[in-house]
């Protein structure tokens, strides 16, 4: 191990030990139900080219001998400023064999787009920095929408992609020639085209000083040949050439002391104050400061944003289920809150107060008007609350929140029982079943319930997978399709999750090696299914959950006689025999009962062996509708548990 | 009482709740608000000082007279005014009625002052309909109600 990998924390050639082992002894995934006949068709293994390579020792870049090249100057940038990880397909090859060689954590996958989300999924879990990277042209453009996600969910995700040459710009010179920042114009806190080869290690600075400051957002750079080819053995050949103490700043804006004197007014004297926790709450890892801040003065949290847990929703505070109490508010705060909704969107009474805390001004009073809006740091803020608060009790509000939780899960009982049911009447499996399965087999048996990372997507499976998964602690659960609603990254994002999960990342440290599990739907797993072989290569254990209805979950909108043609897909399509195919298990279920023992067998596996399952349950897309089998697809409310919109 | 009326729902266009608000025309005993809300619909509010009456003649169109909906409306309406409901969520039946109506599907909502306090009445029926919107709708089982009446978009909703 070279000192580079014991500098930084768990590496990757630590993580991907299992691999080794498994090489060593020729590991082969043995998919059942094969077609053809076994003897002639030989078995899915990991080859030797990937363990050997993943265990190569690290090395970051150095002036001496040959020097290094534009792309070894930006590597060695990244692994000073601690890039988390790195998700990429071939292309961009001189700077992911950079960052590579420079031991930060890379995984190659089987499509751009799908390492873009699963760069994603590993920042919102762990609030980390992470890269994706694709070649010029079809693999840049192909991770399109996988950054618009990312930028919805201000994910700090540096995106890079190679981009020919500056000497044949504009030349339609052979393949893959294109302008790349246009494109990401809107998709992107900054951006930029490198073409001076000597302020290579300065755009890196412009880069890490976007994604560690303020509000976060994706960065793009794209690298032309020149660049990242130019060589480098003496430090004078690069401007700016110095650290990042000195090219940004880990100062905080400090809110003022008349807005807090403010805030701390308002919250004391209001009788139902319930706290909005955002994103910025869990980037700037401030969960300890808000449970004291809440405990000490009795106010409400509730979450939001593309990850959940920064505030535990068992906690008696939380009103994340307490759905029909937040009506009752008299004073919302909103800590980073990034994406506000509007004022109608969230369910607030028309007279609610209203606080917004955010670090940077240009967005205080968008969407939702202020009665007091501060600009400060989110921990900073809570700090401040948390020592200044006076202590106080509000029994009448908690127990509002309790009889509202209470509603809310005698609601959640109705909509099951409704749903065994239907399960029962079509022989198949109804999402309100599947969920509350999944859900007391995570949260209520063996399992510590705070140890596996969930995540969900798809319309009426993601809404009720939503409501019925729970986030115990910081990172426990990802919001896949926050306010972008992608139908599609759900995988994608959730091997990122357990990459970070295995690798035992910030807030995955006390769970590391824990599988992962998301429940996606048959539309969206076809973005991105190719990427079990991702999982399988790397031993990243996801136990993937595919509600099976046959259908796009929007299919009630085919409302033309000639249009539900576009939205059915064929009936019985098995995702699991697929899944098989590419080296993971697979498992077909149609009942409660075979889905509970799946359920358990697939969790067992990833946890002792590493290995992901695809699990497909039959359902019919009748149960989108509310007839003939209610409850049919519910939306959830806005902010709390299964909340997507903001 | 106009003035009084107009200034309070001039708040709730201050803070955001309406996106557009203008007061209509008036005479001694009646006033008529226009408001832009859910759904981004226009909302019309009728109100009647003489009878003390504030009034949404369209708050749900329709809805047929005899549909489970229906039913299902009025009880809500009903529990709006229940004693259960903790003092700041209820309307006072002591201090204000609420009543609903359906007109060839189109479904009001009505709010009568019993004590003369316009304040009361304005905020209690502007918190009514937006709970319709926010709670009844958004729970009960009116996902396709809301597709073919608002038109929800399943896409942007």
């Amino acid at each position: 191990m070279s000192s580079n990998d014991r500098d930084a924390g768990p590496s990757r050639r630590n993580f991907l030990a299992p691999v080794a082992a498994a090489a060593a002894v020729a590991a082969v995934v043995r998919p059942t139900n094969l077609m053809a006949d076994a003897a002639t068709i030989p078995s899915i293994t990991i080859p030797k080219a990937i363990t050997d390579s993943v265990n190569e020792p690290s090395q970051v870049g150095s002036f001496e001998g040959r020097g290094m090249s534009g792309a070894e100057v930006f590597a060695k940038a990244c692994k000073e400023e601690n890039l988390a990880a790195l998700f990429c397909c071939p292309g961009n090859y001189p700077v992911i064999n950079a960052i590579s060689q420079a031991g930060i954590p890379s995984f190659g996958g089987r499509s751009e787009g799908s390492m873009a989300s699963a760069a994603d999924g590993f920042s919102r879990v762990t609030g980390e920095v992470t890269a994706c990277s694709g070649t010029e042209g079809p693999g840049f453009t192909n991770m399109i929408m996988n950054i618009a996600v990312a930028h919805r969910a201000r994910t700090p995700l540096l995106v890079l992609a190679s981009n020919v040459t500056i000497a044949t710009d504009d030349r339609e010179y052979f393949i893959q020639t294109g302008y790349q920042q246009p494109t990401t114009e809107g998709l992107k806190k900054y951006g930029k085209r490198l073409i001076a080869p000597d302020r290579i290690h300065e755009y890196a600075g412009y880069a890490f000083r976007h994604l560690k400051t303020g509000v976060p957002g994706p960065v793009h750079l794209d690298f032309p040949g020149e660049v990242v080819r130019a060589r480098f053995t003496d430090p004078a050949g690069l401007k700016d050439y110095f650290g990042k103490e000195k090219y940004r700043s880990e100062s905080r804006p400090y809110p003022s002391p008349t807005d807090m004197k403010k805030a701390l007014d308002m919250i004391d004297k209001a009788e139902r104050p319930v706290i909005v926790a955002g994103h910025g709450v869990f980037h700037r890892k401030a969960w300890d400061a808000l449970r004291l801040a809440a405990e000490k003065n009795e106010f409400a949290v509730t979450t939001s944003g593309p990850m959940r847990g920064h505030f535990p929703d068992e906690h008696r505070l939380s009103a994340s289920m307490s759905v029909d109490a937040l009506m009752s508010a008299d004073l919302v705060v909103f800590v980073g809150q990034y994406s506000m909704p509007g004022r109608n969107e969230y369910r607030f009474n028309p007279d609610v107060k209203a606080i917004r805390v955010n670090p940077t001004g240009e967005d205080l009073g968008r969407n939702w008007p202020l009665d007091l809006g501060i600009v400060g740091d989110e921990a900073a803020f809570l700090e401040i609350l948390a020592n200044d608060l006076p202590r106080k009790k509000r029994d009448t509000w908690v127990s509002e929140l309790a009889a509202a939780r209470q509603k809310f899960q005698d609601t959640m009982q109705k909509r099951y029982e409704l749903g065994v049911k239907a399960s029962e009447a079509t022989n198949t499996l109804h999402q309100e079943v599947l969920c509350k399965e999944v859900h007391d087999f995570l949260y209520k048996g063996d399992i510590d319930p705070k140890q596996t990372v969930t995540g969900w997507g798809g319309w009426t499976i993601g809404n009720a997978a939503g409501r019925w998964l729970r986030a115990y602690r910081p990172g426990q659960e990802v919001n896949c399709p926050y306010q972008y609603s992608a139908v599609g990254p759900d995988l994608a994002m959730m091997i990122g999750a357990s990459a970070a999960v295995q690798l035992g990342v910030g807030p995955q440290a006390a769970y590391k090696g824990a599988p992962v599990v998301v429940v996606t739907s048959d539309a969206g797993i076809t973005y991105s299914m190719f990427e079990l072989d991702t999982a399988a290569k790397y031993k990243i254990p996801v136990v993937c959950i595919v509600f099976n209805n046959n259908a796009w979950g929007m299919w009630p909108s085919a409302n033309t006689p000639r249009s539900m043609h576009m939205y059915v897909f064929q009936e019985n399509l098995r995702y699991d025999q697929m899944a098989q195919g590419l080296g993971a298990r697979g498992e077909y279920v149609h009942t409660q009962k075979d889905f509970r023992d799946a359920l358990k067998r697939s969790y067992d596996a990833a946890a002792k062996d590493r290995v992901s399952t695809l699990i497909n349950v039959q359902a019919i897309k009748e149960f989108t509708a509310v007839q003939p089998y209610p409850p049919g697809n519910v939306i959830n409310a806005e902010p709390g548990v299964g909340a997507l919109a903001h | 009482m106009h003035i009084e009326v107009t200034e309070i729902l001039q708040t709730y266009a201050d803070r955001g709740v309406f996106r557009g608000f203008s007061a209509g025309a008036a005479s001694a005993s009646k006033a008529s608000f226009r408001m832009v809300w859910h759904h981004d619909r226009t909302f019309e509010m009728l109100f009647d000082s003489r009878r003390r009456t504030m009034r949404f003649p369209v708050v749900l169109p329709g809805v047929p007279a005899g549909s489970a909906m229906y039913r299902e409306f009025r009880e809500y309406l009903h529990s709006r005014q229940a004693s259960d409901l903790p003092e700041h969520r209820r309307v006072d039946p002591a201090r204000a009625v609420l009543r609903c109506n359906n007109r060839d599907g189109a479904v009001s909502v009505a709010i009568t002052s019993l004590d003369g306090d316009f304040e009361y009445t304005t905020r209690k029926l502007i918190h009514t309909v937006h709970e319709i919107f926010l709670g009844f709708l958004h729970d009960g089982p009116y996902y396709e109600y809301l597709v073919e009446q608002f038109g929800l978009d399943p896409d942007r909703y």
